[in-house]
């Protein structure tokens, strides 16, 4: 029993490759979410100050909305587009120095932060869903949950954005997504992850 | 420590495909479970998970409507009901130690049109008819315990313990005053939050319009009301949003309800003007105005000074026009006229 599970097991994780960057992928859109849930309020209020000469009071509101829906979507088309040109395998730190850009650099970060947020989003899903059938499990199953999804695609997924750097063509590449992929990182980190209340 | 060493150099990558030890990959069950519990969360839980299943039935030609993109930052306004809306309740007699008016008026609305499930089971469970009248009651006990009527309706709507959780969270994310709801709805759960916004939303939209201050406390004309109209500039019809109030450069403009200028804007057709947020969907705006004092994101009570009426703008004379909205849509501002100037 025990034997044949181990063998299914091994077979599927030999077929890794095919489908484990779809977790990663939905994590960080997760994660991305959570931060641009905070940025249209923001932008709303920017835009309505602006000086810009809106025809109605009530635009500047909806068009920081739609400007949120706008800079998740294109985060979320970034994201999918670095983690699939991420498939080299770096082994020494030298060999990432050489391919340095500043897409080298954002990656990481970037995939770390929406990563950690989008597993304290699933924490909280199962914490939900258990909550009214078993509530004196339903924390510890959420922070379990969250804990190893952290571990299994979060960082695993901003390592894959180290190790598979592929070689750019300017050190410049990945400067004119930086912008919006480091507004919703800096959002996410801030009010995405469970850690500010602990601070002093 | 294995597990996440495993999972640092397999992780989809395409050229190698056993860990570094030689040893053949593992825990392929347990990534593909999480793979799946995380792709189904985002799907329903992001505007890409929404835009993926729209392009996903067209693939398979079933017919489907492009979703709305900005349902997913909806932050606690819902509309209350039309049938509300459209006859609106008249003020229950006052009750001492209970829900304070109009909050109770406006609950008990909510209640006849529909009684949350949590609330239901408190009142199967206390033996006790379900119906508004109970319902009402039952409320009442929870302000009692809590002094803040709007979290008694959440604990209401969804259950106390689903109310501590997302507190408890935002308190976790360093939200400032987590107890409120607006700061910790973003951590209730999908459905949860759906269902605040119903009935906590409906309801304490309801009670702030059923309460707003005529924005002017001088004598004054209609000079045009809410509704389809003759444009007096333009010549050609046009919806008109709101009520047109003849008055002198200069006179006071009072906040027709407490809370924040969200919007304090400059040209245009509108002139000088002022948006008004009063939390769940709620906003008033008042325009061509000729002097703004007050910055953007200033508090302010029901009834205070917010700014002086003016001729700027597209305008044929001195004249406040004066808006209503609840959850996005306009309303007429003189059926919520409970001040009489
Ligand atoms: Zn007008």
């Amino acid at each position: 029993m025990l034997r044949s599970l181990l063998t299914i097991d091994g077979l599927v994780a030999r077929t890794r490759p095919a489908w484990g960057w779809l977790g990663q992928v939905a994590l960080c859109w997760l994660g991305a979410h959570l931060a641009a849930d905070t940025l249209d309020d923001l932008l709303g209020g920017w835009l309505a100050g602006c000086g810009i000469a809106w025809p109605e009071p009530e635009q500047p509101l909806i068009a920081g909305t739609w400007a949120a829906v706008v800079i998740e979507l294109v985060v979320a088309g970034w994201v999918l587009w670095v983690r699939s040109r991420s498939l080299d395998q770096l082994r020494t730190a030298k060999e990432w120095t050489r391919r340095w850009s500043i897409r080298a650099i954002v990656a990481p970060v970037a995939f770390g932060v929406f990563g950690l947020a989008g597993a304290w989003v699933l924490a909280m899903a199962v914490e939900d869903g258990l909550a009214p059938l078993w509530p004196a499990v339903a924390g510890p199953a959420g922070t379990v949950t969250g804990l190893v999804i952290a571990a299994r695609l979060a960082v695993p997924g901003a390592w894959r954005t180290v190790v598979g750097t592929p070689v750019p063509r300017r050190r410049w590449d990945g400067a004119l997504a930086a912008a919006p992929v480091l507004l919703l990182t800096v959002l996410a980190a801030r009010h995405g992850l469970p850690v500010w209340g602990w601070l002093p | 420590m294995s597990v996440i060493r495993e999972a640092l150099y397999e992780q989809g990558s395409s050229r190698r495909r056993s860990a570094p030890s030689g040893r053949s990959p593992r825990w392929g069950l347990l990534d593909l479970c999480l793979t799946l519990l995380v792709v189904a969360a985002m799907i329903t839980r992001t505007p890409t998970g929404g835009l993926l299943t729209y392009g996903w039935e067209r693939l398979r030609g079933h017919s489907a409507d492009l979703p709305t993109l900005t349902a997913w930052f909806s932050s606690g306004a819902a509309a209350p009901p039309a049938e509300i809306l459209d006859a609106l309740p008249a003020p229950l007699p006052a009750v001492p130690d209970a829900l304070p008016e109009p909050w109770r008026t406006a609950t008990h609305s909510s209640l006849a049109n529909r009684i949350p499930h949590p609330l239901r089971d408190r009142l199967k469970a206390e033996g006790q008819p379900v119906d508004a009248e109970h319902a009402l009651l039952a409320i009442d006990e929870l302000f009692r315990q809590t002094e803040d009527p709007t979290l008694a309706l959440e604990q209401a709507a969804l259950g106390s313990d689903a109310v501590t959780r997302a507190v408890g969270r935002a308190a976790a994310a360093g939200e400032d005053e987590p107890q409120r709801f607006e700061s910790h709805r973003r951590f209730l759960s999908a459905s949860a939050a759906d269902e605040a916004d119903r009935f906590v939303g409906g309801t304490v939209a309801l009670a702030t319009v059923l309460d707003l201050a005529w924005p002017l406390q001088v004598e004054h004309r209609v000079t045009s009301p809410y509704g389809e109209r003759m444009h007096p500039t333009l010549k050609v019809r046009k919806f008109h949003d709101g009520v047109d109030l003849s008055v002198p450069i200069g006179t006071e403009i009072h906040a027709a309800q407490a809370g924040k200028l969200a919007v304090v804007g400059k040209g245009g057709a509108s002139g000088n003007y002022v948006v008004m947020d009063h939390g769940f969907g709620v906003r008033t705006s008042y325009c061509h105005l000729s002097e703004t004092p007050l910055a953007r994101g200033t508090e302010v009570e029901r009834g205070d000074v917010i700014a002086l009426s003016g001729n700027t703008g597209r305008s044929t004379g001195p004249h406040l026009h004066y808006g209503v909205r609840i959850a996005g849509k306009t309303v007429d501002p003189e059926r919520f006229r409970v001040t009489k100037p």
